[in-house]
């Protein structure tokens, strides 16, 4: 440690010298603390993290739950690593996972939860539930609590009495069962617009609020993503809309979006 | 077959050159309700009998999934079989962990083959008193391996294991060039044919004691519902049980009184 | 102040590969890369191969760290011979899997493999099979990122030829030709020897068609034209 600070020195013949000293020591200090381990400094050097930016999002009616993401992969922000990217992954006939952020973390999430999904399957001879997935996502988001997962994730699907559903997450676990949720980059331009259009929370009690159906819900997902696509840079491409609806098999498509 | 004393342990042999703890656990496969298995070009097919040791029980499960592209119904201890078929589950799941793809059918067949093999060689282990029909669709094709307590682990066109299996060999047998080319449904067919034949002549099979399981080109492995096999009982029973008698003369003098699991 | 296990990790590459670049055409895959490898901007080492053939089916590329990729060379073998074990070929999906695993795995341990590696080829059954026929480009990244693609530039031309690669894809309407495509990966490269200091004008172009199988492909140059350099006047 490159430490040459002595204590100030009363009479010494310059004063400033060991003001200097000082500043050069509390510079050292900052720049190298003695509590930081070698982890900790690697860390600093080499970051594990990357992203790959884009935005999906996901709302839950009555009777169904439609989720929608674009396609694009980005590097650094502005550079397109691929404009087929698959963000959205479904587990089984009623769970489909959507997630931004660090693309490997993405796929090894998808991996840990097929897996657990696999396994299910043989112990109790049938599909695991919405529910129970997104209760088994949110703890093995926590159990990577300090070197986590980085990725916005959003579970949705059919419950087990046939209502949509939809699961908000942060990176580390904390979980919510919502109405619509959203998350990525343009995460901050899609919310307030689903707030107003299905939360009606910006409404008067005089305004009419229509019902959230399955045709109202997809056109919502079209504007929000084509909104998002003009203002926001990684999100573009194609919309990938999934639509799950209890008793039928899920339904996906894709629809062309800016791709500049 | 009689106690003697060269079979105290797996790892002694007879001076006839065998293993008597091996040999009397393919005993106990040969006790186990009857499973057959038929692939066709396309497609595999395993359907087993299921027993209810009596009217308040229910019937015992035969046939697992361990995969998408693969089942597996089982001959002999039930609770041991189980142990296997989520030992392949394992296997399945851990190759889809690497590989992103399931796992081919060659590759689980030799996994099986060391793990059962493992338990003949070394002092103390008790070797799986099971056989097993494993079911597969992979790039090779369709596939049936059958494999016993001994180890022996075979890739068959057709074949069947279980107390009075014999039965169904001899129609299997006589069939089996017409399974290559046959469709899904007329190898469900021939499968229970076969199946019935290891029944007594007071019995018959039914949609609660039968299991169907099938997988193939564009099909998912999928065990049939009950609903499913008693459509594809009505089209068996259109063929007359005509060598119920013969099949009973065939079958192996072993396995007097079927083995309660 | 350096501590002793950051000796043991690749936190700088030292001697490395620059751009790959691979097309997919009707029946296969192109995949060029030049033929040098680089210490800092330094042309180190010349006439070294980026490309290595795994079996008939598959071929992978990198750019980054040369150990790294002489190391993941021996790991790749090995796995091509362990699926020998059991009959199968590895193919190009399987390998793609394994690999983003390996670096995904190795990322987390906080000691990266410094690779982007790109892995080509042509499925097995496919390959008897003309019309379903897809071939198959997946890109990896260092950290673990893996997608598939029917064309792409990596490292410094993912920045410099992504959008002309495409480009010339499009204009095709992605119903390419070999030779076409061929045509395009020459003319990225050119691009290449250009703007990117630790490309160099040796290369090769390796392919996995659904015929010929994989064939690494020979030395070439290219020079290019230079004659703007002449009324380039801020060298005297």
């Amino acid at each position: 440690m490159a430490c040459s600070f002595t204590g100030i020195a009363k009479n010494g013949p310059n004063p400033y010298s060991e003001m200097f000293a000082f500043k050069a020591a509390m510079k050292a200090a900052e720049a190298e603390p003695v509590w930081r381990t070698s982890r900790i400094i690697e860390r600093q050097r080499w970051n594990p993290y990357s992203f790959e930016g884009g935005s999906t999002c996901a709302i839950a009616g009555e009777n169904f739950a439609i989720l929608a993401s674009d396609t694009r992969l980005t590097q650094n922000d502005i550079n397109i690593l691929t404009r087929d990217g698959e963000k959205m992954h479904i587990l089984n006939d009623s769970i489909v996972l959507a997630t931004t952020g660090f693309y490997g973390d993405v796929l090894q999430l998808k991996k840990v939860l097929q897996s657990r999904l696999h396994k299910y399957r043989f112990d109790y001879r049938s599909d695991m539930s919405v529910d129970l997935c997104a209760e088994l996502l949110s703890r093995n988001l926590y159990y990577r609590r300090f070197f986590p997962y980085y990725t916005g994730a959003v579970l949705a699907g059919i419950d087990e009495h046939g209502k949509g559903a939809v699961f908000s997450y942060d990176p580390i676990g904390c979980i919510e069962r919502i109405a619509y949720s959203a998350s990525g980059n343009a995460e901050p331009m899609i919310i307030p617009f689903l707030d107003c259009q299905i939360g009606h929370v910006t409404l008067s009690d005089e305004a009419e609020k229509p019902p959230l159906t399955l045709e109202r819900a997809t056109s919502l997902m079209k504007d929000a993503f084509r909104s998002a696509a003009e203002r926001e840079i990684t999100t573009g491409d194609k919309i990938h809309l999934i639509i799950a609806e209890a008793g039928k098999p899920i339904v996906q498509k894709f629809l062309p979006l800016r791709e500049d | 077959m009689f106690r003697n004393q060269y079979d105290s342990d797996v790892t002694v042999w007879s001076p006839q050159g065998r293993l008597h703890q091996v040999d009397y656990a393919v005993e106990a496969m040969k006790q186990g309700s009857a499973t057959v298995g038929i692939r066709s070009e396309t497609h595999a097919v395993i359907v087993a009998l299921k027993r209810a040791q009596n009217e308040l029980c229910s019937h015992q499960k035969k046939i697992y999934e361990i995969d998408t592209h693969s089942g597996v119904s089982i001959a002999g201890l039930l609770s041991d079989g189980r142990i296997l078929a989520r030992y392949l589950q394992t296997e399945c799941s851990s190759w889809r962990w690497d590989y992103k793809l399931p796992i081919p059918i060659k590759k689980l067949t030799e996994s099986m083959q060391l793990k059962l093999q493992a338990n003949t060689q070394y002092y103390g282990r008790r070797p799986f008193g099971v056989g097993l029909l494993v079911a597969g669709y992979d790039k090779d094709g369709a596939h049936i391996i059958q494999t016993e307590p001994s180890a022996e682990v075979v890739s068959m066109k057709a074949s069947s294991i279980g107390a009075r299996s014999q039965s169904a060999r001899t129609y299997l047998e006589r069939n089996v060039d017409k399974f290559e080319n046959a469709s899904a449904d007329e190898l469900i067919v021939h499968a229970l044919l076969a199946l019935r034949d290891t029944l007594p002549a007071e019995e018959n099979l039914s949609a609660q004691n039968t299991s169907i399981g099938i997988v193939g080109k564009d099909r998912p492995f999928t065990i049939l519902a009950d609903t499913q096999v008693g459509l594809h009982l009505d089209a068996v029973a259109t063929h007359p049980r005509s060598n119920a008698q013969q099949g009973h003369g065939q079958a192996p003098a072993a396995a007097p009184e079927p083995m309660q699991q | 102040m350096m501590h002793h296990d950051e000796l043991q990790r690749t936190l700088n590459p030292t001697c490395t590969g620059t751009s790959v670049i691979a097309m997919q055409y009707k029946t296969g895959v192109v995949v060029m890369t030049d033929r040098v490898v680089s210490y800092g901007k330094t042309a180190r080492y010349k006439n070294v191969s980026r490309q290595y053939k795994v079996n008939d089916n598959v071929l992978v590329a990198f750019g980054g760290d040369h150990a790294d990729f002489q190391w993941l060379q021996n790991v790749i073998e090995r796995q091509a011979l362990f699926w020998k074990r059991f009959d199968q070929e590895i193919g190009p999906k399987a390998l793609h899997g394994y690999l983003t695993s390996l670096l995904y795995a190795r990322r987390c341990k906080m000691n990266p493999l410094w690779n982007t590696l790109i892995v080509a080829g042509i499925e097995e059954e496919e390959k008897n099979n003309k019309e379903t026929s897809t071939p198959f480009i997946g890109v990896i990244t260092q950290k673990g990122c893996a997608y598939q693609v029917k064309h792409v530039a990596t490292g410094i031309g993912a920045m410099l030829l992504n959008q002309a690669v495409e480009d010339s894809w499009r204009k095709k309407g992605g119903d390419i030709t070999r030779a076409e495509a061929e045509a395009v990966l020459k003319k990225a490269l050119e691009l290449t020897i250009y703007h990117d200091c630790t490309a160099d004008n040796d290369f090769e172009i390796g392919s996995v068609d659904s015929e010929d199988g994989v064939n690494l492909g020979k030395e070439e140059t290219i020079i290019g034209d230079w004659s703007i350099a002449e009324t380039n006047c801020q060298y005297e």
